[in-house]
């Protein structure tokens, strides 16, 4: 049985883990106890993410319950569950090898809802005797869900401020690092060069509500045409403010801002928990359903982050525009009713979108 | 290799940097311990490096993994050899090992898998390995190992530093050495026939016994 996941206190943990968010940053997988659980207390399964980890306990301080710290790798879950590292061989891994069979006597584990992507609840029953309730999509709500509780938008990502802040600080701490290069061959240029960059990240992520919907259309050459004039219309603001508008500055500060922009904005899409990265092969897919499959089980409208599907009599893709192409919904259908199709006629069966899931550059093994 | 496996292909050139070519002659050395006619589980098969080696000596393997994508390589690969019909793919975790039938193995076999499992499955791998190997069987293994001394270790930290950085870039994965193999097997029951460990004592093969059958003798 395991404490902390971490030594580390969570103001620094946090900014750590933010900074250099794009490598894993693993914590020991395994059972652990919040407060003094019992036999009855409910089983939290999480990815072994540090920050992850550390989010679930804070969210659920005061309340006593079992948290399964399942080996994603040391990534968080929906990228972990849409990679293949948190897979349903590790949810059934983590209910058998731990021991926390012997610790309760219920047989319910709770998932996260953005796990639904990569972990099957039907097969973690089958091989486990474990039945599975998803979550909420943000552990903040733990709480409000173990009081049965229904909170608004509970079962919705956001991508609030505090995200949105995290993602700039993800993206602007490795350009930061990158620009010291510039130290070899112009000193002077370093400080500037790193200012230009935080200002440029906080300025793209903070007023992504502003320009989201370009971002959904799918557009690199919009976005990066909108951001890259925003951020040419700043160095020239700034260059006549400080009396200095020559073209040597024109051509040295702009051609860094739009440099710079290129680099914080080619995954801006993946960067966000809202769109499909752009990078990924599955960005022109949509899901399709068919409604003479449909059992009406509900189940792909639970999962679904966006708010995509409802469920009536049948399913049906109200909010098509929303999705994400995540694929939970694809996974968790006892039906076989959804997939994945694009315009040129390509299909992704749900067979292959459970079995193979998205390497780094976004592609699916055997499609 | 449980990161590298959305990267299959380069999976093998991954594994052989990360071991120095290591894998390869360890895989030979324990596939030789295997007689024909043996039934042969392979845990973590990956590309099926060491499940090919074991079927080659005309013995039966059942394969698993947790990566389909890896089985799919792997079963490719036993076709072009010849192998198919000695091998069976099964995509599953050491987890899911209890619902294969006790002692029905004469060997159970693991390259590269044991330090990819967390310390509880590594344990409970072993305990089911307990179960399903019969009376006198062997557990083939090949692992890195954490070498014992802290001098060894920092030299093997410096010198795999890179080597790891390379292999992460090239097939995203990595692997955690074991830190005390020989007492790992030992604490799961068995009987440690034999071991050699490799260059800085970061490469460890070892050949262990499933003892039970000294107790049978001693009841007759």
């Amino acid at each position: 049985m395991r404490g902390d996941a971490h030594s580390l206190p969570w103001p620094l943990l946090w900014l750590l883990a933010t900074a250099f968010r794009l490598v894993p940053w693993p914590v020991r997988p395994g059972l652990r106890a919040v407060g003094n659980p019992g036999p009855d207390s409910p089983v939290l399964l999480t990815g072994n993410y540090a920050l992850t980890v550390a989010r679930v306990q804070r969210a659920v301080r005061g309340l006593d319950a079992w948290l399964l710290v399942a080996a994603s790798g040391g990534i968080n879950v929906w990228c972990a569950a849409c990679g293949g590292h948190l897979t349903t061989h590790d949810a059934i891994s983590a209910l058998k090898t731990t021991g926390v069979s012997d610790r309760v006597r219920h047989r319910c584990v709770i998932l996260p809802q953005l796990a639904a992507t990569g972990i099957e609840a039907d097969r973690v029953h089958e091989r486990t005797g474990w039945s599975v309730e998803w979550g909420p999509a943000d552990a903040r709500d733990l709480p409000a869900f173990l009081r049965g509780e229904e909170v608004a938008g509970m079962h919705r990502v956001r991508f609030g401020l505090g995200s949105r802040l995290e993602m700039a600080i993800m993206w602007a701490v490795p350009l930061s690092l990158l620009a010291a290069a510039t130290l070899l061959f112009w000193p002077g240029g370093f400080l500037p060069l790193v200012g230009l960059v935080w200002v440029l990240a906080l300025a793209i992520y903070l007023a992504f509500p502003l320009y989201e919907r370009l971002v959904a259309c799918g557009s690199l050459a919009a976005v990066l045409a909108l951001l890259g004039a925003a951020a040419l219309t700043g160095v020239v603001l700034v260059g006549l403010a400080a009396g200095q508008l020559t073209t040597a500055y024109l051509l040295r500060w702009g051609g860094a801002a739009v440099g710079i922009v290129a680099l914080l904005a080619f995954d801006l899409a993946g960067s966000t928990p809202v769109v499909k990265s752009w990078t990924h092969a599955e960005r022109r897919h949509r899901v399709v359903l068919d409604a003479e499959r449909c059992v009406a089980c509900g189940r792909c409208e639970l999962v679904c982050p966006r708010g995509v599907l409802a469920v009536a009599e049948v399913a049906v893709l109200a909010q098509p525009d929303r999705c994400e192409r995540c694929g939970a919904c694809i996974v968790q259908c006892p039906a076989d009713a959804l997939w994945f199709a694009s315009d040129d006629g390509t299909t992704v069966a749900p067979e292959a979108v459970r079995r193979y899931k998205l390497n780094l550059l976004g592609r699916r093994a055997g499609s | 290799m449980r990161l590298l496996e959305t990267a299959p292909l380069r999976y093998d050139l991954g594994v052989w940097l990360l071991t120095a070519g290591r894998a390869e002659r360890s895989y030979g050395r324990l596939a030789a311990k295997v007689e024909p006619g043996w039934r042969v589980l392979d845990l973590g098969t990956g590309t099926g490096a060491l499940a090919l080696r074991v079927a080659r000596r005309d013995a039966q393997v059942v394969a698993i993994d947790v990566n389909p994508a890896m089985l799919e390589v792997a079963s490719s690969r036993a076709e072009a050899a010849g192998l198919a019909d000695r091998i069976v793919w099964q995509e599953m975790g050491v987890a899911e090992l209890d619902c294969l039938a006790r002692a029905s193995f004469d060997a159970v076999c693991a390259g590269l898998c044991l330090s990819e499992l967390t310390v509880d499955e590594r344990q409970y791998a072993l305990a089911q390995c307990g179960q399903l190997i019969r009376p006198g069987g062997l557990l083939l293994l090949a692992d890195e190992v954490r070498p014992p001394a802290w001098l060894l270790r920092l030299l093997h930290s410096l010198v795999r530093a890179p080597l790891a950085l390379l292999t992460y870039l090239l097939a995203q994965t990595t692997s955690h050495p074991l830190p005390n193999p020989l007492d790992v097997v030992r604490a799961a029951g068995f009987e440690v026939l034999e071991s050699r460990a490799g260059l800085m004592g970061s490469w460890m093969e070892v050949v262990a016994r499933q003892p039970r059958w000294l107790e049978a003798d001693r009841a007759r």
